[in-house]
Formats: C-alpha cells, sequence, structure tokens
C-alpha cells in the first residue's frame, strides 16, 4: 500500500509536469457579479432568447465548417441556414457557450472559445445594466465602465477596445488563402450572420432611446418585431457595424462598442478559416491563434477607443434603412483602404487598369456569395488572377505568420490619416430618455 | 408508493422553498454540463468550476438498501472555483431513515483541479481530493478520497457527448474491525446533448462498500436541465446490480450560482 501510495503521487507530480508543459488549459472564468446580472433574462425574456439562438447558430457554424467538405458548401449552407431560421422563431431558453453546439471545434481550437465566451459575457453583462432600472441612468456609464475593466482585465482573450480600422491592420488576414471564403461559400449563412450583427447593436441602440422605462419595453420589442418582419426576410450584405447602428451607445461606451465589431469580426474571420479547405486542423488553430492574439486588448487600446466617425448619429433601431442593407457600409470602407495601403506594396509602379481591376475584385469579394465578373476563390486568389504579377512575401500566407511588413504599412497609414483624428464626443447620460 | 414519494419529494420541497426566501437576486451561470457528484449521478467531469464562479448545491437521494431499509440523504454543498482550474466545496450530508446513519453529519471538504483543456487526442485529466471531517455520527478519524479523472469526447459528432473515467481511493482511518481501511470505487460514465437546455447523463460503477467482502455494482440514469441561467436541476434513477449492491436510489439535485 505505501508502495502503492508512492508511486501514485510520482506519476500525479510526472503528469503535472507534462500537462503543464504541453496541454492547453481550461482557465474559465466567471461573469462579474451585480445585483444587475439577470436583469435582461427577467426583463427581455424573448429578446434575451433571440440572442441565445444566434449564439447557437455562432456555435453550430464551426463544426459544420471544419466537418463539412467544400465540395458539399452549397447544401451545407442551406441546411444550416434553414435550420438557423427555424431555431430563431422557436429560440432556446438559455444562452449556449460554444463547445455546447459546436464540440468538435473546441477539441482543435479551444482558446478560440474562450474568446468568443468572455465576450459573449461582456454581451450579457451590458445588456443587463441597462435592462436595469434600479440603476440611475446617470450611473450606467460607471456600471458599464466597470464591466469594461473586468473583461479587459480579468482574461488573456479580451477583444481590443480599439476600433476595427486598429485591430483588422493588425491582423493582417486579407491576403491570406482564407479571406472572404465563408461569405463566397456560405452566403445564406453568412447573411444570417449579418442579422445578427443587426440585432445585437439594434438592442442597445432601442435601450438608450427607450431610457429606463416603460420606453425601453416598447423599443426593444420593435426592434423585434423588425427583426421578424422585415431583416430576416431581406438580409443586410454586410457586417454592420456598433458604430452604424447604435451611434449613442458607441458614445457612451466606446470600448464596448469596439470590443463588440472585434468579435464580431473574429467570428467571420474563424469561419473564413475554418472553410478553407487546404490546411490542416493544427495549421487552422494555428493561423486562429495568431489572430486571436492580433486582433486582441493591448494595454493602451483604451486610448484609441474613441478613434471612429459616427456616420448617422440619429440612426433609429427600429428602422430598418436602405443604407442598412446594401454591401457598402463602414466595413467595406475600412477594407477598400487597407487595400490601398497594401497595394503599392504588392504591385510597385502599378496601372491605373490594374488599380481599377483589383479594387472592383475586392469590392465584388466583400459581397456575399459570387458577383458577376468575380474571380473564384479567396481575394487573395482572384487577386492573383487579375494581377499575375503580384509580389508577396513568400511566407506571408502561410499559417501562424504574421505579414509584418504589410501591417506596419498599413498601421502607420492609419496614423497618419487618423492619429490625430478628434475623439468622438462623449454622450452626455445626466438626463434619461423620455 | 405514495409514501415513498412523500419522503423523495419532502426535503426538496422545503429546501427549495427555503431558497426562494433567501438567495441572493444577483446570480449567474450555473452550467448543466459541468457534472457534479450527486447531482444526479455519481459521475463527474474532469472540468473545475470557472474561475470565481460560486455555487449552492443540494443533493437529496432516497436508497432502499439491500436489507430493505430506507436511507434519505440531504446533502447540501457550497463550491467556488478559488483559482483557475481550481474548485473547492463543503457539503454536509444528513442521513435519515432506518438504515445506518454514520457519518451524518461529517463536514466534507473538498478541491478539484483540472490540468488540461480536452484536445483531439488527448483527455481531459483532473484530480480531487476530499476530507471527510468526524464531526457527524459515530464518525472516528478524517478520512480521505483521492480521485482521478478522465473526459473525452469518443463518439464523433457535432452533438455534444462526453465519456468520463473515474477512479477513487477511499482511506477509512479508523476504521471498525468489520470495515475496510482501504476500498475503492471505478466509474465509467456518459453523457450526451439531448435538448437544448438538458443532457442525458449515465454511468455504471463498481465498489468495494465499507463493510469487509462486500461489492456493489450500480447502473444509474438522469439528466440535467437548465432551468434559467442561474440554476439546474438534475433527477436521476440508480438500480443495484447483484446482491450486495442497493436495491435503488432516487436522486433530484439543484445548482444555483450566486
Amino acid at each position: 500500500m505505501v508502495f502503492f501510495r508512492k508511486a501514485a503521487l510520482i506519476v500525479i507530480v510526472l503528469l503535472w509536469g507534462a500537462l503543464q508543459v504541453s496541454a492547453e488549459m481550461r482557465n474559465e472564468i466567471s461573469y462579474l457579479r451585480g445585483d444587475y446580472n439577470g436583469k435582461f433574462f427577467d426583463r427581455h425574456n424573448r429578446t434575451f432568447r433571440i440572442g441565445s439562438a444566434f449564439h447557437y447558430a455562432h456555435a453550430k457554424q464551426h463544426d459544420i465548417l471544419l466537418i463539412t467538405s467544400l465540395v458539399e458548401h452549397v447544401l451545407a449552407d442551406s441546411a444550416f441556414d434553414a435550420e438557423s431560421v427555424h431555431v430563431i422563431h422557436g429560440p432556446p431558453r438559455t444562452e449556449p457557450a460554444m463547445e455546447y453546439y459546436g464540440p468538435y471545434t473546441a477539441r482543435i481550437a479551444w482558446r478560440l472559445y474562450r474568446a468568443i465566451d468572455w465576450s459573449h459575457m461582456h454581451h450579457e453583462q451590458t445588456y443587463d445594466i441597462l435592462s436595469d432600472n434600479r440603476i440611475p441612468w446617470s450611473a450606467k456609464k460607471e456600471w458599464t465602465d466597470r464591466a469594461v475593466r473586468y473583461y479587459l482585465d480579468k482574461n488573456d482573450v479580451p477583444r481590443s477596445p480599439a476600433p476595427l480600422e486598429v485591430t483588422m491592420r493588425r491582423a493582417g488576414v486579407m491576403m491570406k488563402p482564407y479571406f472572404t471564403m465563408f461569405r463566397n461559400l456560405y452566403p445564406h449563412s453568412n447573411k444570417f450572420f449579418y442579422v445578427a450583427h443587426w440585432w445585437h447593436p439594434a438592442v442597445y441602440e432601442a435601450m438608450m432611446r427607450g431610457g429606463n422605462g416603460s420606453g425601453q419595453d416598447r423599443l426593444v420589442l420593435t426592434v423585434d418585431e423588425v427583426l421578424y418582419d422585415q431583416v430576416l426576410r431581406n438580409r443586410p450584405r454586410r457586417m454592420l457595424l456598433s458604430r452604424e447602428v447604435m451611434p449613442r451607445y458607441s458614445r457612451m461606451s466606446p470600448e464596448s462598442a469596439n470590443i463588440f465589431d472585434n468579435l464580431h469580426m473574429l467570428h467571420g474571420i474563424a469561419y473564413d478559416i475554418l472553410a478553407y479547405g487546404e490546411w490542416t486542423h493544427e495549421q487552422k488553430r494555428k493561423e486562429l491563434y495568431r489572430v486571436i492574439e492580433a486582433m486582441g486588448y493591448q494595454p493602451g487600446d483604451e486610448k484609441l477607443a474613441r478613434k471612429f466617425r459616427i456616420p448617422r448619429p440619429e440612426a433609429d433601431p427600429g428602422a430598418y434603412e436602405e443604407w442598412m442593407r446594401g454591401s457598402d457600409g463602414e466595413m467595406n470602407r475600412i477594407m477598400m483602404e487597407m487595400m490601398e495601403e497594401m497595394l503599392p506594396l504588392m504591385t510597385p509602379g502599378g496601372s491605373r487598369a490594374v488599380h481599377s481591376a483589383v479594387m472592383d475584385q475586392v469590392r465584388m469579394k466583400l459581397a456575399p456569395g459570387i458577383q458577376k465578373g468575380e474571380r473564384p476563390g479567396s481575394l487573395a486568389n482572384a487577386l492573383k488572377q487579375v494581377m499575375p504579377e503580384m509580389k508577396m512575401k513568400p511566407h506571408d500566407m502561410d499559417p501562424g505568420v504574421e505579414p509584418v511588413e504589410t501591417i506596419r504599412v498599413m498601421l502607420e497609414a492609419w496614423k497618419n490619416k487618423n492619429g490625430n483624428m478628434p475623439d468622438i464626443e462623449p454622450l452626455e447620460m445626466k438626463d434619461e430618455p423620455v | 408508493m405514495f409514501v415513498i414519494l412523500k419522503r423523495i419529494l419532502t426535503g426538496p420541497i422545503l429546501t427549495a422553498l427555503l431558497l426562494a426566501c433567501f438567495l441572493p437576486q444577483n446570480s449567474g451561470a450555473a452550467d448543466h454540463t459541468n457534472l457534479e457528484e450527486g447531482i444526479p449521478l455519481q459521475v463527474v467531469d474532469a472540468y473545475a468550476t470557472p474561475y470565481l464562479n460560486r455555487e449552492i448545491q443540494a443533493s437529496w437521494k432516497y436508497e432502499r438498501t439491500r436489507e430493505s431499509e430506507e436511507k434519505l440523504v440531504l446533502e447540501p454543498r457550497l463550491e467556488y472555483g478559488f483559482a483557475r482550474n481550481w474548485q473547492g466545496s463543503i457539503s454536509v450530508p444528513v442521513i435519515a431513515g432506518n438504515a445506518d446513519q454514520t457519518g451524518s453529519g461529517n463536514v466534507g471538504i473538498e478541491t478539484l483541479y483540472n490540468f488540461n483543456a480536452e484536445t483531439l487526442f488527448l483527455p481531459a485529466l483532473a484530480l480531487s481530493g476530499r476530507a471527510d471531517l468526524p464531526t457527524g455520527r459515530e464518525s472516528a478519524g478524517v478520512d480521505t478520497t483521492l480521485t482521478f479523472i478522465a473526459t473525452k469526447m469518443i463518439l464523433p459528432s457535432s452533438r455534444f457527448n462526453r465519456t468520463h473515467f473515474n477512479l477513487s481511493w477511499m482511506h477509512n482511518r479508523g476504521a471498525n474491525d468489520d470495515e475496510r481501511v482501504d476500498r475503492y470505487r471505478a466509474l465509467v460514465g456518459f453523457d450526451i446533448r439531448v435538448g437544448r437546455d438538458t443532457v442525458l447523463v449515465t454511468d455504471l460503477f463498481r465498489e468495494l462498500t465499507i463493510k469487509k467482502g462486500e461489492r456493489s455494482t450500480m447502473f444509474e440514469l438522469g439528466f440535467r436541465t437548465q432551468l434559467t441561467p442561474f440554476t439546474l436541476i438534475g433527477f436521476g434513477a440508480s438500480a443495484g446490480l447483484g446482491d450486495q449492491s442497493p436495491r435503488f436510489r432516487i436522486t433530484l439535485g439543484f445548482q444555483h450560482s450566486f
């Protein structure tokens, strides 16, 4: 028995040592406690459940992409879109973690799910704070800032509070061989998530316009009705950004606005990587982890949080306007700008005709599905066809490799153009909307 | 039958009423996929509760022993994620009925450490250690339990499912003459998502009982359902296999984050 105990102890120590060196840790962290916890669930239960339905779809999409062969993408896309629409009409009672509906991906890239679940926790916190009518309107920002601080400090996977202009440049994904695969090959599912990325900020903005009282209930209900009656039937053709749909909330908490944009962008990039058929699981994990790190919080990012513009300060979350539906908007503007910055590196002295052909392909690639005249494959593949002389560093497209020079050029360009941009104005929260 | 149902349900109903009066309203996420011992089955998974999570847990067991005696066990537990990938808990089982009540009121202190997240090839592994202090009925010495836990998705599927293996070594300090000093339990368990908010759980375990010369084998089946983001319930039924095992057991469990 004594021998058995000693042997067991030695095995335990060796196991612990081996695993500390080689294995990824689970590292789950609980949510921030506050009296407001659960208020979104209590007060706006149907809306809460719609959010759960979107997260169901987000979770399951990972496994579908990882497990489905590319040749089956058309059927897989239609089938899963139909399933997602069905679920949104009969949504789950509680919010699922990503692993619950995407268990296979959890075993390939656990860190991805940690980043997503942690950011979904921030969605819950911020919805709860706005929903809790015991928190005076003038105190909403203070409580939201507390939640932001917890989100940024407690975990090692938070999304950055810097705007997408900065984090997309840091990620350097546009010329990777997977970029735009998901939106081109799974257009129905892609647009379903564009609906989600309209809905999330629309709910925040409805709460901001409604105040603490019954106005909030009415406006949140309106958003849900618009979702079912209009947005699901005629879906946006781009990812709408926080600043477009929730301008007031973005002024009140620009950190949260950018965190959510960065989360929503991470969803899209992760789906691109998982959909890409030429890499092994290990290669996909490498690239996913590189992107998670690149778009993650860096100390000091708070200073960049207000460096964006609000295109439509009076946007109405209860109205599904024409400008919300098309491909042209802030997200695509950012990416077109990045392409302009990258082009001199790829085609020094390139002609106007080539430039025009390139930007046309970029515009088409950024839209869901395949457009007339669009070259097949990822954005990089399409550009190689219209620009055969394109120069790329040999390994910049490899999994896990950061295209250092490209990122440097883009960040410098952004800093030169926008580094001194005035911060967006904070929103005065003294007076509650009536 | 009515008497049995009354005995099974009285404890849970009274406790639920009590908790409803005193539970803090600020609460968060209990997790129906994080299997806890006795809620409602024996099997545990290799993952600790999230860091900084706090939960009140309770289980009510009704057991018909091999000798047709009745054993009711109410076990409240407080659990806390005190460090990343660690959890600690404190529990006090209260035993009633006409079966042996030895150990009723013994305070149990337990900790679990999860070594790693599961990968495609590597299971999630954990170790838990428990000390039962002799604070209760007819108890002597601090009894200890060490459990090795492994969790792995084996069925290749996009439906959440996991197989678990628990191997426990229980040391009975201050054993009586007719009691084992060391005993073991080996368990294989499985859970699978069956609904949006429910997992089905099952396990089979064999153990050396505390009485020398006896062994027990039980098969269990149950479910865990998330009622709200903060609260879940579990229900399980256990059947004894062989003539040295209890006849059957019914368990109701409850978890609430606060």
